[in-house]
């Protein structure tokens, strides 16, 4: 692979990763705060 | 969820395949910097949803500070945090975009300096949102910062309009002369318009992640109060 290609990948990479890695991260947090409401709505 | 936010979601990841298609698939390669050039279809929608995203918190930041209704703050916050997100992002495509072509990593000219400047005065904003308990307190102290704020992405924008630097000359938007052959520009819009989509999609996403976070503070002080 010519080493220009490297950095192109690298770069894409590094901004769709980014963008998906922060859309999981609120989606994961978002499952665990309604679990945490369900628990705490149970509780009282 | 809300049934804008599931679909919001799922056009991103559509839109982000369309895009590599379209820029390794049908687009030629850049004349003189070839195939490293490709880098340019993300890196400019990065600065533009972050433009975009400073811009919606000035906006929603003198919103609250009209009617200090808290709701404008969450989402002055939630885009500022977006807006951070892809500074970052084109700050870094840029240097990884810099090192090939420049053969540096990073220089002090007036693009990069008053870019690097308009990343450390959100995180300052990031840093001050954290810092602050009572939250009326840190509305009015962060509304204040993300309106002031925006005042450098003018500064970004005309920096190298108004002088040579190592950074090139806009190609959107600058001199006569400039501008981009039709495939270079339907590629930089579908670029522009993945990154836009994909700044709502985190934005709302962000905002949910917030309200559910302050429905549970409410429930634990409730049940809090209840045990006692």
């Amino acid at each position: 692979m010519p080493l220009n290609l490297w950095w192109v990948v690298a770069a894409w990479i590094l901004i769709l990763g980014g963008v998906f890695a922060y859309g999981l991260a609120q989606l994961t947090r978002q499952k665990r705060l309604e679990k945490d409401l369900v628990r705490l709505r149970k509780t009282r | 969820m809300r049934k804008i936010d599931v679909v919001l979601l799922a056009l991103v990841p559509v839109l982000a395949v369309a895009l590599v298609v379209v820029v390794f698939g049908v687009t030629a390669n850049e004349r003189t910097q070839g195939l490293v050039q490709k880098i340019f279809y993300v890196h400019v929608p990065c600065h533009f949803a972050a433009f975009t995203a400073f811009g919606v918190t000035a906006w929603k930041s003198f919103r609250y500070l009209a009617t200090k209704q808290l709701h404008h703050d969450r989402a002055a916050a939630a885009s500022a945090e977006v807006g951070l997100l892809f500074v970052s992002l084109g700050l870094l495509s840029g240097m990884l975009w810099a090192r090939p072509v420049w053969g540096i990593w990073w220089t002090w000219d007036l693009r990069l300096t008053t870019t690097f400047i308009l990343w450390l005065i959100f995180v300052a904003y990031a840093i001050l949102r954290r810092s602050v308990g009572d939250p009326e307190r840190r509305a009015m102290l962060s509304s204040v910062v993300g309106l002031v704020a925006f005042l450098d992405v003018p500064v970004v924008y005309m920096a190298n309009r108004v002088k040579a630097s190592q950074h090139p000359a806009p190609v959107v938007g600058g001199d006569e002369g400039s501008g981009l052959a039709p495939g270079f520009a339907l590629a930089l819009s579908l670029g522009i318009v993945t990154i836009l989509v994909s700044y709502v999609a985190l934005v709302r996403a962000r905002m949910r992640t917030e309200e559910l976070a302050e429905q549970v503070e409410l429930a634990a002080v409730q049940s809090s109060f209840e045990e006692r």
